[in-house]
């Protein structure tokens, strides 16, 4: 992994290049995305899940992470940043950068090796691709996750606070902006990513988010705000368990 | 130079020379960051539409490099595709321009520049291998029309997409065409292409020049270079970027000097590359000092090792003529005498090829045969769908085996690799045929001895036969690292100095023509008893004798056995290391898995090694079991056995109990009373939240294997399974995620279940097009339609799916199914039924179908 740069310039800067994020799978996770409630896991499906799980974690997780400063301008309806040419619109994604001085946008992907993988596995088994669909899903989370945690350190060595991962179509915030996020990354250059005319990225397990730096702390959890946008909050699988699928920890 | 056989139109002597490996050819430097230092990128929305609206500007950034040593200026029109021109341009206009703008700085050579098209190609993506070739071929028909003197595809990180550019350049332009590709960290495209494997392929097709571009800065492609040039037939180009980039106040800047490029590129100079230039970050500066740095020097010629490679997208296998190791070819994917793989092909289930083809690979096949051959399909369209599947899910290079030349010829033509074509033979008519073939599309090709006399019982004369296909082959430019030849065996059981005639024939093709050889091992026992004892022995010997390249069946325990052994006595297994981690434990691996060989196929764990314990396995199933039916009441434990299976998701117990109970009890009762009312039960559990959807998966995966054991039987014995009076026999259902959503986990999931309730399943797969559902609902008479989406983006075309639908075929239900919808958004788009999960699907499709 490129070692971090820090607050060498006037803001944060991590590397351009292509990061190697280590995680591993929370199985818990991964269950849950299937629906699991507790139930007696038998010991041959126990078993497929650890080969299954041991083969995704062979997946390398690549990343891209940039700092833009977002320029400040009320009488617009967007959000816009400098050096880049993505605007945000919605409420939505306005209530998560209030305040904020600057966005990380990232994207970590697990790359074409998983697309082959999960293909591979529902060719052998339809359980088998199940169980490696849902690993590679909460992979490629805990890289988020990891990643964001980068993030955070990387900008609080600038005496900065970080919130929350966003995603495009979360909320009001359209697909739309993948491409331009995309091309604010370069990723499709550094690491490949396609996207689809509907907006969707392939590889499939990919995910592009915006991270909100702020100069001061921030003030009350925005967890149960988070839930009230969500298109699919009445049906949340991760909800009913108690928890929430932006606040892992 | 081997590269091509059309009619090529090289400008002038120099060119010629450089092409022969005896001149530098300097090419130009980054347009993007020439762009950026103008303040030019950004003003349109393509770069490539700037050489129309400022002509002035891009002739003078392609003069720079002209004053600086450029002697080919690369048009700027990487992005000019249909796709990305929108038709606000057309192709044409932009390559005009762009040419004129290359040669009105003075140019020397121009090169129409041809980048990816921008969108992923199948099966990754939805760009047929045919539409990207179409709109590659028609850039470079605009970029010789323009003038070009050279076409440059270049910056691809998909070997396929690739060879489609290449393809297109070479059938319909007389210009040279140089390709590269551009690599990571890992010296790997996106897609997982090394450069030894791109090398191996494109090299072959027909380009003037092969290299690299962009990727990283020179120093880091030095290994790189040395692997093109150890498989490369043609001249070597590298344009590497100006180092790693940086982000420096918001910017991404390149922070190699000039000088240190220079320096950097004569290690690549010295492997060979004589064709130069820059990508990312470099300027006309760069290219100064480039050019500067070689005055005077001469190229040196790249070295080429002599290997018969075969390659994947992936991986490359790779035998050096100088050295002498086993390689397994696995022979499974062949309906002969394969009655379960004849099935899938005929019924379109690649799946279970794919299954197949990952059991061999697990147990150490390196290549892949691949045949389709059955009396009553469409061969070129199966086999090409076949190699496909086994492409897009594993790695492991195939070897194209038909008897059809057009069969052949379409499965390799979009393949992402260099295959084995199997087989040419000594007759004229298959040597007119086949080898052609080989050349165009780069391949390996297996030559058979036999001709039109038969197969010669002398080894002198299969050594003639062989050296013939050599000759032959050579005429047209293929070479001894193109051709394997198999002196076929046949059975000792009625010719029994067959198998020293053979052994000596390989010793011939060995000794006198240098070439790697193959052979189908197992006929040597054909009709002879405990055929395994004779056909490892004879591999041992034929490896003695010079063997390669063995086509066997890798599953079985003693041709595995004589391969590890060979491995270690070859010294291909360093420090017998292999060996010894596999046969350490043997004896207890063995009485191990002669327990639980059936479970570990259930669960897919692959290796000899991790069976689980006894005990695991009795404790599996704790839930109360179903009472057994009463006309299975003679044969209770095995009744219990197949429900049992089925409750707890364990495939094999449930077909070994079905083949046997299929022997004595009626068809209609096997699946009434055991196999639907145990599926009936699974969806109770999966309801009341007992069971979560992998074990309801995996239940229906062994009920599958159950029903699957029955359609055999049926088929073997001509009983048609409407009349076996199976309830929802041949009730078609259509089922798609709707256009524009690519997610289909669900959709499978509900097509799994209806199968097994003995639906006609018509899946027609996910972003699918209402028209396409339409035509499928009406040519399959279909009266139920299930719909997925998963995304909110996209449940507006599964309304509109439904209004075409609704408009058209008003009798037609439909269901619809996915996160995002309610039973409410259901109904308010239009659809009959809202199912929640795939058990909900089967109890519609039950109400709907009866």
């Amino acid at each position: 992994m490129p070692p971090f740069t820090g607050n060498v310039y006037s803001e944060p800067s991590l590397p351009a290049n292509v990061l190697e994020i280590q995680a591993s799978i929370d199985i818990d996770e991964a269950l849950s995305y299937l629906g699991y409630k507790g139930q007696r896991l038998d010991p041959l499906l126990s078993e497929t899940l650890d080969s299954v799980k041991a083969e995704v974690e062979n997946l390398p997780i690549k990343a891209l992470s940039r700092y833009f400063p977002i320029i400040d301008n009320p009488q617009k309806d967007s959000i816009d940043f400098k050096n880049c040419s993505l605007d945000l619109k919605g409420r939505d994604i306005r209530t998560h950068l209030k305040d904020a001085i600057g966005a990380y946008l990232v994207i970590i992907t697990l790359g074409y090796d998983s697309e082959r993988l999960i293909k591979r596995e529902f060719a052998v088994s339809n359980t088998r691709g199940l169980l490696t669909d849902a690993c590679a899903s909460a992979y490629v989370e805990a890289g988020a996750n990891a990643l964001s945690d980068m993030v955070s350190r990387d900008a609080s060595a600038c005496n900065l606070i970080t919130n929350s991962r966003f995603s495009p179509g979360y909320g009001d915030l359209s697909l739309d902006v993948q491409e331009p996020l995309l091309d604010a990354l370069n990723a499709k250059r550094l690491l490949g990513i396609s996207i689809t005319d509907a907006g969707l990225l392939i590889p499939m397990k990919t995910i592009t988010a915006i991270i909100g730096a702020f100069p001061e702390p921030l003030a009350a959890n925005d967890s149960a705000k988070r839930c009230d946008i969500c298109a699919i909050k009445d049906r949340c699988t991760i909800r009913k368990q108690g928890r929430t699928c932006h606040d892992v920890k | 130079m081997t590269s091509n056989d059309r009619d090529l139109l090289i400008k002038d002597e120099y060119l010629k020379r450089a092409l022969s490996y005896e001149e530098f050819l300097i090419f130009d430097g980054a347009m993007g960051t020439m762009l950026q230092r103008l303040n030019l990128d950004g003003i349109e929305e393509l770069p490539e539409i700037l050489s129309i609206t400022h002509p002035e500007e891009i002739e003078a950034i392609h003069r720079s490099y002209v004053e600086a040593g450029s002697q080919v200026i690369t048009t700027n029109t990487f992005g000019a595709n249909r796709l990305k021109l929108k038709g606000v341009f057309s192709v044409s206009e932009v390559y005009a321009a762009a040419a004129s703008c290359a040669r009105c700085a003075g140019a020397r050579y121009v090169a129409g520049d041809i980048g990816p098209t921008g969108a992923l190609l199948e099966p990754l993506g939805t760009l047929s291998f045919d539409d990207a070739y179409e709109i590659f071929k028609e850039q470079a028909l605009a970029a010789e029309a323009a003038g070009c003197d050279i076409i440059a595809i270049e910056t691809f990180a998909d070997l396929r997409e690739a060879k489609a550019a290449v393809l297109a350049a070479v059938e319909n332009t007389s210009l040279p065409v140089f390709a590269t590709m551009t690599f990571g960290n890992d010296m790997r495209t996106f897609l997982g292409t090394t450069p030894t494997i791109a090398s191996s392929l494109l090299s072959r097709l027909g380009v003037s020049a092969f290299g690299i571009n962009c990727s990283l800065g020179p120093a880091q492609l030095t290994g790189a270079i040395k692997d093109v040039a150890s498989t490369s037939y043609v001249p070597i180009i590298v344009q590497p970027n100006a180092g790693l980039p940086k982000i420096v106040d918001g910017q991404t800047i390149y922070d190699m000097n000039a000088s240190d490029f220079a320096k950097e590129m004569l290690p690549l100079v010295d492997s060979g590359a004589n064709i130069i230039g820059g990508c990312c970050g470099t300027t006309p500066e760069f290219i100064a000092q480039l050019a500067q740095s070689v005055k005077g020097r001469k190229p040196a010629e790249p070295v080429r090792k002599d290997s018969f490679i075969v390659t994947s997208a992936q991986e490359a296998i790779v035998l050096p003529s100088d050295t002498h190791h086993i390689t397994v070819i696995g022979e499974r994917i062949n309906p002969t005498g394969n009655k379960p793989m004849a099935r899938a092909l005929r019924e379109k289930e690649y799946d279970f090829v794919v299954s197949e083809a990952l059991d061999q690979v697990r147990a150490g096949a390196k290549i892949l045969d691949v045949n389709v051959g059955l009396p009553d399909i469409d061969e070129a369209q199966t086999l090409s769908d076949v190699v496909e599947a086994l492409s897009s899910t594993l790695t492991a290079p195939l070897q194209i085996d038909s008897s059809d030349p057009e069969a052949i010829e379409q499965a390799v033509r979009s393949y992402p690799g260099r295959p084995i074509i199997n087989s040419v033979n000594g007759k004229q008519s298959s040597l007119d045929a086949i080898l052609p073939i080989a050349k165009k599309y780069g391949c390996a090709v297996l030559g058979l001895t036999l001709d039109e006399g038969g197969i010669p019982n002398d080894p002198d004369k299969r050594h003639e036969i062989a050296k013939r296909i050599l000759d032959e082959a050579e005429k047209i430019g293929l070479g001894k690292n193109d051709i394997a030849i198999d002196c076929l065996v046949m059975t000792v059981a009625t010719n029994q100095s067959e198998a020293a005639a053979l052994l000596q024939a390989i010793r011939l093709v060995k000794e006198h023509l240098g070439l790697k050889t193959v052979l189908g091992v197992s006929n040597i026992s054909f009709g002879m008893p405990h055929r395994e004892i004779i056909n490892a022995a004879f591999l041992a010997a034929a490896f003695g004798a010079g063997l390669d390249m063995p086509i066997i069946n890798p599953l079985s325990a003693s041709y595995r056995q004589c391969v590890d052994v060979l491995s270690v006595i070859s010294g291909q297994d360093k420090g017998s290391v292999e060996y010894i981690e596999k046969y350490s434990n043997y004896e207890e691996i063995c009485a191990n898995r002669q327990v639980n060989m059936a479970d570990m196929k259930d669960s897919g764990a692959s290796s000899i090694s991790q069976a689980p314990s006894a005990n695991q396995i009795s404790s599996a199933n704790q839930q109360a079991p179903l009472p057994i039916p009463k006309s299975f009441s003679d044969v209770p434990e095995l009744a219990n056995t197949a429900i049992e299976g089925i409750l707890s998701g364990r495939k094999s117990p449930v077909g070994n109990a079905i083949k046997e109970l299929i022997e004595t009890h009626d068809i209609v009762d096997i699946i009434d009373c055991l196999l639907i009312p145990s599926l009936d039960e699974v969806g109770i559990r999966y309801d009341r939240g007992e069971y979560f959807l992998p074990q309801l998966m995996s239940s229906a995966e062994a009920a599958k294997a159950g029903f699957d054991v029955i359609r055999n039987y049926t088929a073997t014995n001509g009983i048609s399974l409407s009349k076996t009076g199976e309830k929802a026999s041949s009730q078609p259902v259509v089922l798609a995620t709707v256009e524009g959503d690519i997610h289909d986990i669900g959709k499978n999931i509900v097509a799994m279940l209806l199968d097994n309730y003995g639906y006609e399943v018509i899946d027609l797969g996910r972003d699918v097009k209402a028209e396409k559902i339409i035509e499928a609902l009406k040519e399959h008479s279909a009266k139920l339609l299930g719909l997925s989406a998963l995304m909110t983006t996209t449940v507006g075309a599964m309304r509109k799916t439904i209004e075409k639908v609704n408009a058209e075929l008003p009798d037609v239900k439909i269901m619809v199914g996915g996160a995002v919808l309610t039973p409410e958004y259901a109904e308010s788009i239009g659809a009959d039924f809202y199912a929640k999960d795939a058990t909900a699907s089967a109890r519609i499709a039950a109400d709907c179908c009866g």
